[in-house]
């Protein structure tokens, strides 16, 4: 794996679009979540997981060979959903929830053409609510609980990608978790 | 619940499989006989499986492509670079070929545009430069091939081996006789082919001679 990736990195270094093709779709599912779970919105999350890519294939010369590309490639992406957080205008979309609506989206308010199967509801709605509680958190803690849960990163490596030390990646962590579970369970009352 | 704020921690070791097995006994001890803790263990493992949930998120289709589409222009180069990488027994083939044909070609061009050439294996044979021709006169005996090179050829004499015209034809005389082949060569192809054969004889040749 890690050497494939090592290769591939050098062929792009010489300009090969096609090794860069296969980059794109090793990781474009862990990029897209980052965007995703950040953001909260499947277009802005396509947007920027695009932005992310695009930039990472600009400024391959700046990668150190020496560190995980995927450590570089998620640095990219969290510092660009961060920027986007910050510069956010006031966008509306049919995924963003509506305000004082307890997590209810415009789309509960859009007719469903088909009837979805029972359980697909349930993931929808599971999916759904950690999604609204994770864009509750701030940035900062939105970060770290994503990278947590993206694939097995150490905390080492959430260190490396946010650039801030691993005791503070623990603490973000932790009290991410805890500020999600007291939410989820509030609600459930 | 003022309970030891070392269980909360246990209970994300739990959950992060990063505990150790003398806290997993603590924890669970502690768990049975609180029912607060109970609670908040159940929420805390109920809020990491619905946030373990990463698979279900997925680019959306067609990402790959629509990336791809944004980049800039590649280096016509490197597509090439990456062609002969993938196709080695073709580059060496292509390779082969570019040598091959630059060699020939190169002959062939400076033949259209030399000055006739003869090779008559020290007979007297007379070229007249303003027609490009080379006459064998009458009498006259190549006593071995005859190839001409950018003229036609006249034999009115004899001509013991065969006779090659290259780029030119070659006209026989009611006198003239020629013992071996007479070839005339015009086309590249033609060409081609008269060099390989002419490689082949060489080497003949050279096993025959040893």
């Amino acid at each position: 794996m890690d050497i494939t990736i090592k290769r591939l990195v050098r062929l792009v270094k010489k300009g090969d679009q096609k090794a860069f093709e296969e980059l794109v779709d090793i990781y474009k599912d862990k990029v897209y979540h980052i965007c995703y779970r950040m953001l909260g919105n499947s277009h802005e999350a396509e947007d920027m997981a695009q932005e992310a890519f695009l930039r990472a294939y600009m400024h391959i010369e700046r990668f150190n060979e020496e560190h995980k590309f995927s450590t570089w490639l998620y640095r990219i992406a969290t510092n660009l959903t961060i920027d986007r957080l910050r510069k956010k205008k006031p966008d509306y979309y049919l995924d963003a929830e509506v305000a004082g609506s307890d997590g209810l989206t415009l789309y509960s308010q859009v007719a469903v053409a088909e009837q979805l199967p029972e359980e697909k509801i349930e993931t929808f709605e599971l999916q759904d609510r950690i999604q609204v509680e994770i864009l509750q958190l701030p940035p900062k803690y939105r970060s770290a609980i994503t990278l947590k849960y993206l694939e097995e990163l150490s905390l080492k490596e959430i260190s490396n990608i946010l650039q801030i030390p691993v005791s503070t990646v623990k603490t973000r962590i932790h009290r991410g978790r805890e500020a999600l579970r007291k939410r989820l369970n509030d609600l459930d009352c | 619940m003022n309970c030891d704020q070392k269980y909360i921690l246990y209970m994300y070791n739990w959950v992060d499989e990063t505990i150790e097995p003398i806290e997993k006994i603590e924890l669970l001890q502690h768990v049975k006989k609180c029912a607060g803790c109970q609670k908040q263990f159940e929420e805390i493992k109920k809020t990491d499986q619905l946030l373990d949930t990463h698979r279900a998120i997925k680019a959306p289709n067609g990402f790959t492509s629509k990336v791809m589409d944004r980049l800039p222009q590649e280096k016509s180069s490197t597509k090439a670079r990456r062609w002969f990488k993938s196709h080695p027994l073709l580059t060496a083939a292509v390779v082969f070929l570019v040598l091959m044909s630059s060699a020939i070609f190169s002959e062939w061009g400076n033949n259209q545009n030399n000055p006739i050439s003869v090779t008559a294996n020290g007979a007297k044979v007379q070229i007249d430069e303003e027609q490009d021709k080379v006459i064998v006169p009458e009498g006259e005996v190549v006593k071995g091939d005859l190839v001409v090179r950018n003229g036609d050829v006249e034999i009115a004499g004899k001509v013991e081996g065969s006779v090659t015209v290259i780029n030119g034809s070659h006209y026989l005389a009611s006198a003239g006789h020629i013992a071996g082949d007479s070839e005339e060569i015009h086309q590249v192809t033609e060409w081609v082919w008269y060099k390989i054969k002419e490689g082949v004889n060489t080497m003949g040749g050279l096993f025959t001679s040893d």
